[in-house]
């Protein structure tokens, strides 16, 4: 009897450890790394809405009237009859005929920046949705030069990518002008 | 008659069957002991798994309610995504087109100061491709080869416009006929030629530095006949510079 009870003592010891203890503390481990699994997700979402907020205070920190003009130089949508009727306008300030207008809707990447060098942007997500407008003005040369240097530094960007013309005799000249506008990617619209 | 033993202190050195002093024989059961302190220890251990699991149970529990709240305080994340995406995507197409915005306003300036007197262009040509090279072509005319050859070293200057340029189809024609690219001819001006080449990126490109010109606007505002009169600007004549 007294070499049984420890003999008995031993194997309820063993069978406890496999068949209760081990399992559950294994069971206990798995538990806790998906605590802290969740813990550690929880901290990121947090870390995540910190950096959501901190880039939109950024972005309303900007006055409506600057919002309003980056949204002019780059829009979300190609309105070329808008941009159409407003090169009209301009022209006609400058008492300009405009007319023998042809457009052509692109999508191509813009190319490199020259702010960052060589790097290339056709590489990266930004494929501009661009379109190409071709007209004719009539009128002296100076007006022409006028009617440029308002196009250059219109607040919705017009690229001129094209000027052509020949002198003439008379005082008004024919100028044929290709300008390309540009608009935001469509997946971004 | 009562029996009287032998007492052994009458017989020495005689073993006694009954000892005299009693000792107490200790023995220590390590087995006994081992088995005892496993049963103790494996019945400990079960308790503390228990509670373990318990605890572990809870603060996994409350994790995932963390989470869940966590996940609530962002819950319009993908709007707010799309429009700092939308506004970033904005931002850096906009800094792209402007660091490749050409002003070619500032090439006719230089080409008027480029120019030479005895030279006249007549046919102007020029095409950019933007963030690429700007190509211009011109067609000229004079009177003599050697205002070729002065306009030719002009444009090769440090104040040309011109990054690198081509002077070629160089003719001398009769002076009543038109040339064979339809130039026109004066009498006087009977050579002439081409010129083609790149032009130099920081000739062209956009300042925006002094600009007061009305801005181009998406929605008309006015209507011509709200426009301010305005009498056309002298153009630049002189003898040698009737297009450009």
């Amino acid at each position: 009897m007294r070499t049984l009870t420890p003999i008995f003592s031993i194997l309820i010891a063993i069978l406890l450890y496999f068949f209760f203890i081990g399992p559950r503390y294994a069971e206990v481990k798995e538990i806790r790394a998906e605590a802290e699994n969740y813990q550690e997700a929880a901290r990121r979402y947090d870390e995540f809405a910190t950096a959501l907020n901190r880039l939109l205070d950024l972005k309303r920190q900007q006055s409506p009237s600057t919002l309003e003009r980056i949204n002019q130089l780059v829009p979300h949508e190609l309105d070329t009859a808008h941009i159409i009727a407003d090169l009209e306008q301009l022209a006609e300030g400058h008492q300009l005929l405009f007319g023998n207008i042809t457009t052509e809707s692109l999508e191509v990447a813009p190319a490199r920046s020259q702010a960052n060098g060589s790097e290339q942007l056709s590489g990266e997500s930004t494929e501009l949705q661009t379109a190409d407008i071709s007209f004719e003005l009539v009128g002296t040369y100076g007006q022409f030069k006028e009617f440029l240097r308002d196009l250059e530094s219109s607040l919705t960007l017009l690229e001129v990518t094209g000027l052509r013309f020949k002198a003439s005799d008379g005082l008004f000249e024919q100028f044929g002008v290709t300008v390309r506008a540009y608009a935001l990617p469509r997946t971004t619209n | 008659m009562t029996y009287i033993p032998r007492s052994p202190s009458g017989q020495r050195g005689a073993a006694s069957p009954i000892p005299r002093i009693v000792k107490k024989r200790r023995t220590f059961r390590i087995f006994g002991f081992l088995g005892s302190a496993l049963l103790i220890l494996s019945v400990l251990a079960s308790a503390a798994v228990f509670f373990y699991e318990n605890i572990s149970e809870n603060q996994f529990e409350q994790a995932r309610q963390d989470l869940a709240a966590a996940a609530d305080r962002v819950s319009d994340r993908e709007a707010r995504m799309r429009e700092i995406k939308q506004y970033d995507d904005r931002l850096k197409a906009a800094a792209t087109l402007l660091d490749n915005h050409v002003a070619p306003s500032r090439l006719f300036e230089a080409l008027e100061m480029n120019t030479k007197e005895t030279v006249q262009f007549q046919s102007f040509e020029y095409t950019y491709d933007p963030g690429f090279d700007a190509l211009l072509t011109l067609g000229g005319s004079t009177d003599e080869f050697i205002s070729v050859v002065l306009q030719k070293l002009q444009l090769a200057s440090a104040d040309s416009p011109f990054e690198v340029a081509l002077v070629s189809n160089v003719t001398k024609a009769a002076a009543s006929s038109d040339g064979a690219q339809g130039q026109a001819l004066s009498g006087e001006n009977a050579v002439t030629f081409s010129v083609t080449g790149l032009l130099r990126e920081n000739r062209l490109s956009y300042t925006g530095a002094g600009d007061e010109t009305p801005e181009v606007q998406q929605q008309p505002t006015s209507t011509p006949d709200d426009l301010p009169a305005e009498t056309p600007p002298e153009n630049p004549q002189s003898d040698n510079q009737e297009g450009i």
